[in-house]
């Protein structure tokens, strides 16, 4: 349903912030607000939204700015 | 998902310790920070940590800014023990500390950085060492981390030794296990390592009261001689077998016999006698009374006598025992020699006009080969001296080294002989014959293996060096020739090569100069 996308790109957006998920392409900007905020506990300032060239129909991108110093902690999908 | 934690926490320096700690930023934030994270590292390790690098600390620390190998060996193993064991190895612990162990992971990643093809980053870009993880896997990742740790610590770990430790001799005996368990929780550990060492060389007598004894064999038959040989050994090849009717074999003769073979003390099968059918030259049979029992013999005729094996029979389990043979002569077949002709001549060497010519020709090379074989000669019964005065054990990897390249070059002659197909070959590499052909040989390579440690030594005591113009110019001539070939040349490892061989050349000539020769 949501998946963090690890990239060049979203590594240098991750030091501003900014954090890359691909996710239903179906959803729209205020899901992604609420899931997000619901999910890591935090607040969400704004959304971007695209689709990337020969993506999957199902998906689409989302990076996601932060209110304020707040991070993301990607530990609810850790494996181990 | 699982490597997205490590980054997060990086980049932001949220509260969740990676279980790997975050690469190259894990050395830059000091060791302060891994301290923290793990307080089962001993206080003896932060003064060997990154933090301390440069700074006016131990001797091990200071080594790490001008490394020398006396200073490597006292961070690699600061106790200094080197045990001597019973086998003639010797066996040290290495100490691997933080800082070794974060030049081994950035390494690690530098190669994997530049060398992997990871979705979403460019080669050579900034990847995080969990997405590296990933991709690669964890435990082959590891394992690249700690062949990197023994790249870095096993050439110091016997530096106390000098020159003495024999290449690739090493084995680490601590498990992987361990190695890898303390790899992945970041911790300093030790690994056990034991080598090969050259032993101390004794003399029996002094080297240079050697007497060398060459077998002359090879190389004083006359000319004439040796050229009538070779012209005579021409015209056996180039014979026609004809059918001979209504007579005995006789010497010269080609059969074509059945044959068995037994012990006489215990009735069982001997010498590998070919099932069925087989030819039998008579010419070259070294069996005494075989010939002579087969002269009483026509086509049909069967017989069967007693032969004594000869004291010098190539197979050893069979010499001077009493073997029954029984033979049936299907067929003979004499030679018909072609005449000494100028047409013959043109035969043994492309366009000699006259077996005058012919000759010539041969003695001229001959006259080369003689000297070739004499030098051989002279050099097998000083390696032969050498290996009878050196008084030592020879170190057991020495052994198996030689033999293998020694079988390695036999099959390769083989192969150049196009007598085996490829599949063939691979069946002959099994490591179950190379060992099998060492255990048959072992003599033979214990005592190359102890003439090279005495030439060695000889080379070291008389200090006989090969200058580096000689060294130059036989790498240059070395390599044209290998490019000519087609060839990449490997210039360090040819180097090494003749190197190697020019000092064996040296103090071969010296034991020539100043030890006694006689030839016999």
């Amino acid at each position: 349903m949501i998946r963090p996308i690890l990239t060049e790109k979203s590594l240098r957006l991750m030091e501003e912030g900014q954090y890359t998920f691909d996710l239903n392409r179906e959803w729209t900007k205020p899901q992604i607000k609420f899931f997000v905020e619901d999910l890591f506990n935090v607040k969400v300032s704004t959304i971007r939204t695209y689709r990337l060239p020969r993506q999957l129909k199902t998906q689409k991108r989302a990076i996601i700015q932060l209110q304020g110093d707040q991070t993301l902690d990607y530990t609810f999908a850790e494996s181990e | 998902m699982k490597s997205a934690r490590g980054l997060a926490s990086r980049a932001k320096g949220v509260v969740v310790a990676p279980p790997c700690g975050p690469g190259a930023a894990r050395a830059r934030k000091a060791a302060q920070g891994v301290l923290q994270r793990r307080p089962n590292v001993s206080e003896s390790v932060v003064t060997l940590g990154p933090r301390e690098r440069g700074t006016t600390g131990p001797a091990g620390v200071e080594c790490r800014v001008a490394p020398s190998r006396q200073a490597c060996y006292l961070l690699l193993n600061p106790e200094g023990e080197v045990e001597h064991l019973d086998n003639g190895r010797v066996r040290t612990k290495v100490f691997i500390d933080m800082y070794i162990m974060d030049k081994a992971y950035d390494a690690i990643n530098a190669y994997y950085r530049n060398n992997l093809e990871i979705p979403g980053f460019r080669k050579g870009g900034n990847v995080p060492e969990s997405v590296i993880m990933s991709n690669v896997g964890k435990e082959q990742y590891f394992l690249a981390v700690l062949e990197e740790v023994f790249k870095s610590t096993l050439e110091g770990a016997f530096a106390k030794l000098g020159d003495r430790i024999l290449a690739d001799t090493e084995t680490i005996e601590t498990p992987t296990d361990e190695m890898v368990k303390a790899l992945v929780t970041r911790t300093p550990f030790n690994y056990q390592v034991s080598a090969d060492i050259l032993p101390e060389v004794a003399w029996k007598s002094p080297y240079a009261e050697m007497t060398i004894k060459v077998d002359s064999s090879s190389f004083s038959q006359p000319d004439e001689e040796k050229v009538e040989e070779i012209i005579q050994e021409f015209r056996k090849e180039q014979a026609q077998l004809n059918i001979a009717v209504g007579r005995n074999v006789q010497r010269g003769d080609m059969c074509v016999v059945e044959a068995s073979c037994v012990r006489k003390d215990n009735g069982k099968p001997a010498l590998a006698v070919p099932e069925g059918a087989f030819r039998y030259d008579t010419e070259v049979s070294s069996l005494p009374n075989f010939v002579e029992n087969l002269e009483k013999l026509t086509v049909g005729g069967e017989a069967e006598f007693d032969v004594t094996m000869p004291e010098d029979w190539a197979d050893e389990s069979v010499r001077g025992l009493e073997v029954s043979f029984k033979v049936k002569v299907n067929e003979i077949f004499e030679r018909k020699l072609p005449d000494l002709t100028d047409d013959f001549a043109s035969q043994i060497i492309p366009n000699c006009t006259s077996m005058k010519e012919c000759r010539e020709f041969l003695l001229e090379n001959i006259a080369g080969g003689k000297e070739e074989a004499k030098m051989q000669a002279i050099q097998n019964a000083v390696t032969e001296s050498i290996s009878e005065c050196v008084d030592i054990t020879v170190p057991e990897s020495m052994v198996v080294n030689i033999g293998r390249e020694e079988y390695g070059k036999r099959l390769m002659e083989i192969q150049q002989q196009g007598q085996l197909s490829p599949d063939m070959v691979q069946k002959l590499t099994s490591e179950k014959l190379v060992q099998d052909y060492i255990e048959k040989e072992r003599d033979t390579f214990e005592m190359l293996a102890r003439a090279s440690i005495g030439v060695a030594e000889i080379q070291k005591l008389e200090s006989l060096a090969v200058s580096e113009e000689q060294l130059e110019d036989e790498l240059n001539s070395i390599q044209k020739e290998l490019e000519a070939a087609g060839e990449n040349p490997d210039a360090e490892g040819i180097k090494q090569m003749i190197k190697e061989r020019l000092e064996a050349k040296l103090v071969f000539e010296w034991v020539e100069k100043n030890c006694q020769v006689e030839y016999v």
